[in-house]
């Protein structure tokens, strides 16, 4: 794992063109941007307005028509094929909307998918399978095919999966939009921790407001370029365990004690304050 | 990515054992009919392999017992007990006679049954296996076409006969024996004197020095050693086969390729999702060929494997449900249309090529 601060994605005046003469669409225009180790990034606009392409073209999903994109330093943009792919599967994680599970491999073989396209299986790789599986609350999931989980569950083999060759950057698009309030928010404490706590660079696309309180930075994408982000009102709380913002109209998780009320953004955190709720203390926003 | 292949390909079991049938189905037409091709040889050759001697002495020319007529004189024959004084000569009347009531007739090789043993037919399943005057044994098989049973009588040329026994392992559609007393083989199959061939048998290890002392001292025959009369006639009956095997051969490879590449096509486009997520997880596009190549071959191995099980359970019904179809299965033949099969799922990658090339892993991001 690299060490926080340093730069993991580099990207410089980064353009996408689609089609050509006048019918021409600059899906992405002269984007420049670093996200560094341990620095959870939100990118956010309205639809259609290149948020999508630009994660493509930061995981080297798509070829860019002029600008630079530099993983760790390596230019990745003038990568073959083969090595492109090498380098998705090391060093990036990808975490999707639709979850992307491979429907006739269980939990474990999609866990373990991106680890076997780097040759046979070892021990280690088995065990950190097994290791994320537990951390993730899948283990009584470990042999389900895809189409017996909940979406909750689906998204977190997805971030299993997007773990598994322990890559430093972390690519998530809309990664709660399929997710009910709750089990969006346990998503989005996982990716915060994936940053906080293991120092890996995470850049998620989202519409969702309750994953912005604990990004490090907010960048608003519109009409292919960098803007000034916009702001929307909401009823806000603060997580008294994780410090993230949370909703209070859609908030699930409320606790009400002789200190007043407590709202958490997700069960997980929920749990941890019920087991011991003398090390944190109530927040009011 | 194999194993993502082989597990997605039986993930949906009902569609990959469709089109692994299809592909048995394909295999199973080249080979049933070439089993029934090859079955049918075998019964041509039954009559020559269960008969004595080590040369056989045909009217000149005639190199073949099944599709002609050979005839050798009463000289002939003389001579040839003189030429081998320490042989066993054994004059045969044998001749193609249509058998059955007018309007359901059947070509069969009747065979003359005289004082000496050595033709009479191997095996019997009722009656007698040496008919008297005025008696016949047929196969079984031919009996039970025509209706008929033992004691019955039946018309062989411009006679009737009674049903004095009923052989097996006698009948091939093309060539079923039946056997009469030589007096009655000559005057209903027109046989004056002499005899179609005589069949001689020598003291082991004269076969070369008997054959030549035939051709010294018997003019107007044909002699031909008991193992190139097989092989020969064996040749013959395959070969009136021989063209329809390689078209349905043809067409069996036809369909077996049509059925991979459609398979492999049908897997590439259903699951273009799918191979848009493992190309967006690193797999390279060597890889998903290798995963398409993996599910073709399974396909056409599996296929394989289902014909070769068919074949095991279906020859031994068709056996006994059907005795007048003789098969014989050869596995050289099932390797040589399993490889062909194995071949063609090679070549069935090619099929969905293009869109393997195509397969774009932004397809991830669609919700």
């Amino acid at each position: 794992m690299s060490t926080p601060s340093h730069t993991l994605i580099s990207v410089a005046e980064l353009a996408k063109v689609y089609g050509s003469g006048e019918t021409a669409v600059r899906a992405v225009d002269q984007v420049s941007l670093q996200v560094n180790a341990g620095e959870l990034v939100l990118i956010k606009g309205p639809s259609g307005s290149g948020k999508t392409t630009l994660l493509s073209l930061i995981g080297g999903l798509l070829t860019p028509s002029a600008g630079q994109v530099q993983i760790e330093g390596r230019e990745i943009t003038a990568m073959g094929e083969r090595e492109l792919g090498a380098l998705r599967a090391r060093r990036i994680g990808f975490v999707f909307q639709a979850y992307n599970l491979l429907s006739a491999l269980s939990v474990e073989n999609n866990v373990l998918f991106p680890a076997r396209l780097l040759g046979p299986l070892g021990a280690a790789q088995r065990e950190r399978a097994a290791q994320l599986i537990e951390e993730l609350e899948l283990g009584h999931r470990r042999h389900a095919l895809p189409q017996a989980l909940s979406g909750g569950e689906k998204q977190r083999v997805a971030v299993a999966r997007a773990l598994i060759n322990d890559p430093p950057i972390i690519l998530a698009d809309e990664p709660t939009g399929n997710l009910d309030s709750q089990r969006g928010q346990d998503v989005a404490m996982i990716l915060h921790e994936l940053a906080t706590e293991q120092g890996r660079a995470v850049v998620i696309v989202t519409h969702d407001p309750r994953i912005e309180d604990i990004a490090d930075r907010i960048l608003w994408l519109e009409d292919g370029q960098l803007r000034d982000r916009k702001t929307e009102n909401h009823d806000w709380a603060r997580c008294p365990v994780c410090a993230m913002r949370v909703d209070r109209w859609t908030a699930v998780h409320v606790i009400q004690d002789e200190r007043g009320e407590h709202v958490f953004c997700s069960a997980r955190c929920r749990l941890r304050f019920e087991a011991a709720p003398q090390n944190y203390r109530a927040v009011n926003d | 990515m194999i194993r993502w292949a082989l597990q997605t390909l039986w993930h949906g079991r009902g569609a990959t054992l469709a089109s692994a049938g299809g592909v048995a189905l394909a295999m199973l037409l080249v080979l049933y009919l070439d089993a029934v091709f090859r079955g049918e040889a075998d019964q041509v050759v039954a009559f020559i392999e269960h008969a004595p001697g080590d040369i056989w002495v045909l009217q000149d020319g005639i190199e073949n017992l099944h599709m002609s007529r050979s005839r050798i004189s009463d000289q002939a024959i003389a001579d040839l007990r003189q030429a081998l004084p320490d042989a066993q000569v054994l004059p045969v009347v044998y001749r193609d006679v249509l058998v059955g009531p007018p309007g359901d007739q059947r070509v069969a090789y009747a065979v003359g049954i005289g004082a000496q043993a050595g033709v009479e037919p191997w095996d019997i399943g009722h009656g007698a296996a040496r008919p008297a005057p005025g008696e016949v044994v047929l196969p079984r098989p031919l009996a039970a076409m025509l209706g008929l049973a033992l004691g019955d009588t039946v018309r062989i040329g411009e006679g009737q006969l009674r049903i004095a026994g009923l052989s097996r392992g006698t009948f091939s559609m093309a060539n079923p024996l039946i056997y009469l007393e030589e007096g009655d083989a000559r005057n209903l199959l027109k046989i004056g004197d002499g005899a179609s061939f005589a069949v001689v048998t020598v003291a082991t290890g004269e076969i070369d020095a008997a054959a030549q002392a035939i051709a010294a001292g018997v003019d107007d025959v044909e002699i031909v050693r008991r193992d190139d009369l097989i092989r020969s006639d064996w040749r013959l009956a395959l070969e009136m086969g021989g063209e329809l095997i390689r078209l349905m051969e043809i067409v069996g490879f036809l369909v077996s390729a049509l059925v991979v590449c459609f398979a492999a096509f049908s897997f590439v486009a259903r699951r273009q999702s799918e191979l848009a997520v493992a190309r967006a997880l690193g797999a390279s596009r060597k890889d998903i060929f290798g995963a398409v190549l993996v599910m073709s071959l399974s396909l056409a191995l599996t296929g394989v494997l289902l014909a070769g099980l068919a074949i095991l359970v279906s020859a031994p019904l068709l056996v006994r449900f059907v005795p007048q179809v003789a098969v014989n299965f050869s596995l050289p033949m099932y390797g040589h249309v399993g490889l062909g099969v194995t071949l063609i799922a090679l070549l069935a990658v090619l099929a969905p090529a293009r869109r393997v090339a195509q397969v774009d892993p932004t397809l991830v991001f669609q919700a």
